[in-house]
């Protein structure tokens, strides 16, 4: 299989304490990488920067849904073929990337979604689990798209499907906008097992339950505004 | 009655205000006008908001007044959601911009023969619509 010219795009806030890390772990393997640094206050620009990675610095706090759209145009914009979509905090495995590849291309598939249900979810605790099974009743119910997880950070995108799916939703409902659009537009979507490392970390840096309810609100206004 | 004089006073700035701004908006303008001479007509006939307030099957005037109120208030919250929703969508565009136009390329992508960045070649940016 010939090499794909494929683009991982990185959104990261704060996250100057492992972007080095996982910037370096991304270009060992696919050399073109983009962090959208979202106005972080900390040296995540200067720290995905030194580990190799092309670094794009929004002036203001957008959010991750803004900061990923903006990767994502840029990728476009350099002839990507492919854009991975990966979480700055560490809890993907790059090696994960590659099975989404493979799975896309015999598949024939628009995108390809990492489930960590599917696979395997180290240390996940148990509340996570509800309010993410909940989040999954919740996409298919508005969307009509039945998945095993909702809100994986990993994703893969053909260039069709990049071009295809306009974020709108800056903040955190972007992850269910994406579904609503693979709907809409009949994308074939094939969800892959992944695995997702939960470290103290990207605990910390995970959104708090209370959250979901915001996410809710997001979607619903977005909608009304459509 | 000093606060039918305070109350004319508030009103007949506000049609003042709407009056000046006639040459920019002229329905909302002429709206405003309209409203605060009703505003001040009702001011100092109090009698006839209660009668209209009864012929819409409210008690009492103040009671309209109320009523009246909150469904302004409750569509200007709408209408400045809607601005700021607009406001935020500019001002993700313009970031985007900024961060697309200021990209920090690392050296090994420019000799890989790729897209130089904004710094090695001070081309100007594409018009157009670039923002997703």
């Amino acid at each position: 299989m010939a090499e794909a010219n494929l683009w991982v795009v990185v959104a990261g806030y704060n996250e100057g304490r492992v972007i080095g890390d996982v910037v370096r772990g991304l270009v060992a393997r696919w050399p073109n990488v983009v962090v959208v640094d979202d106005g972080s206050r900390d040296n995540t620009a200067d720290e995905a920067f030194r580990a190799g990675a092309t670094v794009l610095s929004h002036p203001t706090n957008l959010g991750q849904g803004a900061a990923l759209a903006t990767g994502i145009g840029y990728a476009l914009r350099r002839g990507a073929d492919y854009i991975a979509t990966f979480d700055a905090d560490g809890q993907h495995q790059v090696g994960d990337i590659g099975k989404l590849l493979l799975a896309l291309q015999t598949q024939g598939a628009d995108i390809a979604i990492g489930s960590r249900f599917l696979g395997d979810a180290q240390s996940m605790p148990w509340s996570r689990k509800v309010v993410l099974k909940l989040a999954v009743i919740f996409t298919w119910i508005v969307t009509g798209q039945r998945m095993t997880d909702a809100h994986n950070g990993l994703r893969l995108l053909s260039a069709h499907a990049a071009r295809t799916i306009r974020i709108t939703q800056n903040r955190m409902a972007h992850a269910s906008e994406i579904i609503e659009r693979i709907a809409q537009n009949k994308l074939k979507l094939v969800e892959v097992p992944v695995t997702l490392l939960y470290t103290e970390y990207s605990l910390s840096k995970g959104q708090p339950l209370s959250n979901s309810v915001n996410i809710v609100l997001e979607l619903l206004i977005g909608r009304l505004q459509r | 009655m000093i606060i039918q004089l305070i109350l004319t006073g508030c009103l007949a700035c506000v049609a003042v205000y709407g009056w000046a701004q006639l040459a920019s908006v002229r329905i909302v303008s002429l709206g405003l006008m309209l409203l605060s001479s009703c505003a001040i007509y009702l001011v100092w006939n109090p009698d006839l908001t209660s009668r209209l307030a009864n012929m819409v099957g409210v008690g009492r005037g103040t009671d309209l007044v109320l009523y009246l109120f909150l469904v302004f208030v409750l569509s200007q919250l709408v209408v400045i959601h809607v601005r700021l929703h607009a406001q935020m969508t500019l001002i993700t565009q313009i970031a985007r911009r900024i961060a697309l136009d200021s990209a920090r390329v690392p050296p090994q992508h420019n000799q890989a023969g790729e897209a130089p960045s904004p710094a090695a070649s001070p081309e100007p940016p594409k018009p157009g619509r670039d923002v997703l």
